[in-house]
């Protein structure tokens, strides 16, 4: 006859016992997912970690600095401490490979109307709400199915595909850095170009580094509020901002996307005072898209950006002296095309990201000949 | 006896705190209804706990406690609680400083479940401690059950229609203060004064509760959407619904979960003129659901004399309606369009008429009552009512805009392996979300031009111009590569990308997706549970990959679990193993019991308090059938309540494939039947259990405790595991089929233990 104390204790054994066969489980699952993903280890070059006591390191390619124990892995989920050597998981195992048209980053003053070849690892350095790819974003690679993909091999595959731009998007570029960055110098060496659409939570130094192999930018700026960006982006501002200035200041072509998101960073003071921070310190002729939020994630009960609201966005822009203002994911309407900032006409249209027509002629407009900023032709 | 029915209320106010409590914890939780298996299987355990609490309470050495004090005071304490449960659910979000739109994570919501339910269901439990000991316990257990049922029925067939949920917890919460204070003036004349307090909270409960619903309400939204401004909020039969205001668009949401937006900004009309016009001269159409642009679209397509248009639920069109302007109003009430207020399966299965379009605008299936919009059955129905060579189109499968995500891939094909089945041919409209357009077989009249379905930009322009259909923007639609991508991958379970596909493997699971099966609904409830739980959800990922004969190692459990008991020689094994088996086996189906009602009708949230309440019906009458066995026939008792619970799910699995070609009454009184019959013999089996402890060996009040013990085992096993993970993976049919295995060794386990010496 069993007591209260032998009922209990079985009752505790049956469910640690249900607890190990949960566990297992999840091994066995994880163990499935490993076997069939490629994590490669790869050191990172000490210029970017420093060593520190106990078989401890602190990374510095991102404003995290994280502090790693051995076998601690980074916040951007793809760096870790082996041994007290920083590696990373995220190189030569891209979770997604895709052709995509360039309006898609979205750079619309670069090679309009050219195919990419666009690469992305798993992970993020930063914990959007809204990420339209948190499936792969908010993992490790050893989490996800992952293919096979070194370096020359994707500059190979670009070529044999006829593909002229490799681009880096989808996740975060900076937590793949150092396999972008080998593929972009492979590629910059066979006269391809790279492109690269982030958010730039980035240190300044690397992000000199990357701009040496990088022929554009597309950074989302995601919104002019510190608060929300600590919030709902996961990450102060300030260091985003000062990356991008960085960008321009290494020369390289630069494109801004700002998704708008309803009652979160819409904002409309908020919204100018973004447009004159641009206007001040990158200049009137940097390109700015204003996107329509779709809801995602953990996001999904705030409705789709009001048309209204974004068409006040890019008024305001455009008040403030902004040349290039556009909204995506919003078609068809005439702030897909681009306008001649003198005389007005519409040099390219767009429907979405389908290019419709190009009258620039080598970056000029047909009718009065000013030119139009951007990177035309190869 | 007489002094048994002095605790009715206990029942119904019981009642209706656990469908109140249920259905807001519904809306915190978008309207999985994985949610309802956690309830359940909570509300037993906590119940047990307050029972068990009390009971200990007053049977102490030199205790002295008052049993109808305790219960009158415990009714105040019960309707403190209560509006605290429902200003935590309210102010959740606040709590945990969600941004807007941010639902609550699992982990958040599991918190707050238990937050809520833990103190309700314990001072329930208490209060039947208290009132077992003041008269008879089987009596109490009677007229707690019967003032279930009373109060179930009043939810559902009138009460929830007309009233928010603070005003019905009021009343009936004031109705059970009230009841109190009487018994405590009648039976304790010196407690008079805290009868006189009772009666007085029971007033200050109604005065406030209409202020409790206002201030939580809209601590809600503005939680929700700060900057938004709320114009309208109506409770509606089928859930709560709230218009919301922004700038110039009006978001509808039913139960937390937005809906839908309007206006559309011109998406829809294309899309709509797009389907319409894969059919030669598209005349009748049926459009299920779509308010807003799709209805004004389908009656603005040049020949089209009649547009049936089907809405389940009569509040959203009515609230809606009242807001839009006087121009898009007006479009409404044009005379080509018919409404009807209905469920869309329960019309079209009853349809008479054919159509030559059919249109389904239905949610994502992220819960079981959208998942009946992409089922085989549907589908089945669908083709029923179409001409030959019609066309049906449903659209609300949601893809991630970057085409990507194993989970929602898997989802998306089942989808359209589904679909195929049906239709002789299938087409993805790369719409967001997407549009899968499916075809009947066409007549050898039907010109071949538009045989076939295509989303041609050139033919389908060549076409709009033939019906003078101007202004239409097809490319969205019709980009080849899109059309080429999203067709691609929905078919083959391979990436279009031709650098993917070289190495991609990517896994699915082999079934379709049925209301006995609803793969699509499990696979979307795994990427609910992996937004805020990744190891959760990879754990449950595990078994959909499993084989399905695998289910059938837990068909040895019970002959498992006897054997480790014989070897101890612990004779009370038996009795044990059974009264688990048919709590479990109880609890599931009553779950599918719940599950088919939704498939057949659409919608549990109104009717889910009458069916709770037949259930708890037959558990009572179960109870005192059982009570009245021979204690020396209870092994053997029970051992033909495992036969006739075997039975009983084999039959219910019979008629339940049956429902789909039976008129909506019979589907009615046999899901009750069938309620109160589950109820009735999980209600045996406690009596019978605990003479067969007594039996064994075991005195009193320790067979009581035990047989209580694994009774919850086997509810909450029946809830949490069978009801939550295997139900929506494995399907009725299986699920089903092992649990009559399972009483079938139930029954053999008992009947092997009786010639025992």
């Amino acid at each position: 006859m069993p007591d209260r104390r032998e009922f209990i204790r079985n009752l505790l054994l049956g469910s640690v016992g249900t607890f190990a066969v949960i566990c297992n489980c999840q091994y066995a699952s994880s163990q499935t997912r490993r076997k069939n993903s490629n994590t490669p280890l790869v050191e990172i070059p000490q210029r970017w970690w420093k060593p520190l006591p106990n078989n401890r390191l602190q990374c510095f390619i991102c404003p995290l600095n994280c502090v790693l124990s051995n076998g601690q892995v980074c916040g951007c989920n793809t760096r870790l401490n082996v041994n007290g050597r920083l590696m990373t998981m995220a190189y030569g195992n891209p979770c997604i490979i895709s052709l995509d048209p360039i309006e898609k980053l979205p750079l619309h003053h670069f090679l309009p109307g050219s195919q990419t070849m666009s690469i992305a690892t798993a992970g993020c350095n930063l914990r959007c709400l809204y990420c339209q790819n948190w499936q792969q974003s908010q993992v490790r690679p050893d989490q996800l199915r992952n293919y096979n993909l070194p370096p020359a091999e994707a500059v190979k595959k670009a070529k044999e595909h006829g593909i002229r731009v490799i681009a880096y998007t989808y996740t975060e570029p900076v937590v793949f850095w150092e396999y972008a960055m080998d593929i972009s110098e492979r590629a910059k060496s066979e006269g391809l170009k790279n492109v690269v659409a982030t958010a730039l939570f980035m240190n300044r130094e690397p992000v000199r580094e990357w701009c040496k192999v990088t022929d554009a930018f597309a950074v989302a700026l995601k919104g002019f509020d510190d608060e929300f960006y600590r919030k709902v982006v996961g990450a102060p501002l300030k260091p985003v901002l000062d990356a991008i200035v960085t960008v321009k200041s290494e020369g390289v072509w630069l494109e801004l996307v700002t998704l708008i998101v309803p009652t979160l960073n819409d904002n409309m003071k908020q919204i100018r005072d973004m447009c004159l921070w641009v206007r001040r310190n990158l200049g009137a002729q940097v390109p700015l898209h204003f996107g329509r939020f779709v809801p995602e994630y953990k996001l999904r009960n705030l409705p789709r950006t009001p048309v209204q609201t974004l068409e006040q966005c890019r008024d305001i822009a455009l008040d403030v002296g902004l040349q290039f203002v556009y909204l995506f994911n919003v078609a068809p309407h005439d702030a897909n095309h681009t306008y001649c900032p003198k005389c007005k006409t519409a040099v390219i249209r767009r429907l979405g990201f389908k290019l419709t027509s190009n009258d620039l002629q080598r970056g000029i407009c047909p009718k009065c000949k000013t030119r139009i900023p951007g990177i035309w032709q190869l | 006896m007489r002094r048994s029915w002095l605790f009715f209320s206990l029942g119904s106010v019981s009642q209706v705190c656990q469908v109140v409590l249920l259905r807001e914890l519904l809306t915190l939780a978008e309207g999985t209804e994985l949610t309802i298996a956690f309830v359940l299987g909570s509300w037993l355990t906590f119940v047990a706990f307050g029972s068990f609490a009390a009971t200990r309470l007053l049977t102490r050495k030199g205790q002295r406690l008052d049993p109808v004090l305790a219960y009158s005071v415990a009714s105040t304490f019960l309707a403190a609680s209560v509006f605290f449960d429902l200003w935590l659910i309210r102010f959740s979000r606040t709590l945990f400083s969600l941004p807007p739109g941010e639902p609550l994570s699992v982990a958040q919501w599991l918190a707050v479940a238990i937050a809520v339910l833990l103190p309700v269901c314990f001072i329930v439990g208490a209060q039947f401690a208290f009132a077992a000991s003041f008269a008879n316990p089987s009596g109490v257990y009677i007229a707690e059950s019967v003032g279930a049922v009373i109060a179930g029925a009043l939810l559902s067939l009138l009460l929830l229609r007309w009233f928010d949920h603070s005003s019905l917890s009021s009343f009936f919460l004031a109705l059970h203060l009230l009841l109190s204070s009487a018994l405590l003036w009648r039976y304790l004349p010196n407690a008079r004064w805290v009868s006189a307090a009772i009666g007085a909270v029971a007033g200050l409960n109604l005065v406030f509760a209409p202020l409790v619903e206002q201030k939580t309400q809209t601590a809600f939204w503005k939680s929700m959407f700060p900057a938004a401004e709320k114009v309208h909020s109506v409770a509606s039969p089928y859930g709560s619904i709230a218009a919301i205001k922004f700038s110039d668009q009006l978001s509808v949401y039913q139960n937390g979960h937005l809906l839908f937006t309007l206006p559309d900004q011109g998406d829809v009309a294309s899309l709509a003129h797009l389907i319409l016009l894969q059919y030669p001269k598209p005349r009748r159409i049926l459009l299920i659901g779509g308010l807003g642009g799709w209805v004004q679209a389908t009656l603005q397509h040049p020949k089209v004399v009649r547009v049936d248009w089907v809405e389940l639920d009569p509040t959203i069109p009515q609230v809606v309606l009242t807001l839009l302007p006087r121009r898009e109003r007006g479009l409404l009430s044009d005379p080509k369009l018919r409404r009807y207020t209905a469920d869309g399966r329960s019309f079209i299965s009853q349809a008479r008429q054919t159509y030559d379009v059919v249109i389904v605008v239905a949610p994502d299936p992220t819960t079981a009552a959208s998942n009946r919009f992409f089922t085989r059955e549907f589908f089945s129905e669908v083709l029923r009512v179409l001409r030959p060579g019609g066309v049906f189109a449903l659209h609300g499968l949601r893809e991630p805009p970057a085409g990507f995500g194993e989970l929602y891939f898997a989802r998306n094909h089942c989808v359209y392996a589904t679909m195929l089945k049906v239709f002789c041919e299938v087409l993805v409209v790369p719409s967001s979300p997407l549009t899968l357009l499916g075809r009947c077989p066409v007549t050898p009249s039907m010109p071949d031009e538009l045989a076939r379905l295509t989303l041609d930009e050139k033919t389908l322009l060549q076409r709009a111009k033939e019906r003078r259909l101007e202004n239409i923007n097809l490319f969205a639609f019709t980009d080849p590569i899109q059309v080429e991508r999203v067709n691609y991958e929905l078919k083959t379970g391979l990436p279009f990308n031709p650098l993917e596909r070289e190495q991609a493997k990517i896994l699915r699971p082999k079934w379709l997706n049925s209301d006995t099966n609803p793969t699509v609904y499990f696979l979307s409830s795994l990427l609910w549970l992996r937004m805020g739980s990744e190891k959760f959800a990879r754990l449950l990922e595990f078994f959909v990959f499993l084989p399905r004969w695998s289910i059938w190692l837990l068909a040895l459990l019970p002959f498992g679990f006897w054997l480790v008991g014989r070897m101890k020689s612990a004779s009370w094994a038996a009795p044990a193993t059974t009264i688990v088996v048919i709590s479990s086996v109880g609890m599931l189906a009553e779950l599918t019991v719940l599950l088919t009602f939704q498939a057949r009708f659409g919608t549990l949230y109104l009717q889910v308090s009458l069916l709770f309440a037949l259930f708890m019906l037959g558990l009572a009458l179960g109870a005192l059938v059982a009570e009245r066995n021979e204690a020396s026939n209870s092994i053997r008792a029970l051992a033909f309540l495992s036969l006739a619970t075997s039975t009983s799910t084999l039959v219910w699995l019979g008629l339940a494939l049956c429902f789909p070609k039976v008129p909506p009454v019979i589907v009615a009184v046999s899901c009750g039947c069938f309620m109160v019959l589950f109820g009735g013999l999980v209600g045996a089996a406690f009596p019978l259990t605990v003479k067969a402890m007594r039996l064994s060996g075991i005195d009193g009040s320790k067979a009581a405790g035990l047989t209580y013990a694994y009774d919850l085992i086997g509810g909450a096993m029946g809830a949490f595991i069978f009801g939550a993970i295997l139900l929506p993976l494995w399907g009725i049919p299986n699920l089903l089929f092992l649990c009559a295995f399972l009483c079938l060794a139930a029954a053999i386990i008992c009947s092997a233990q009786a010639k025992l010496p």
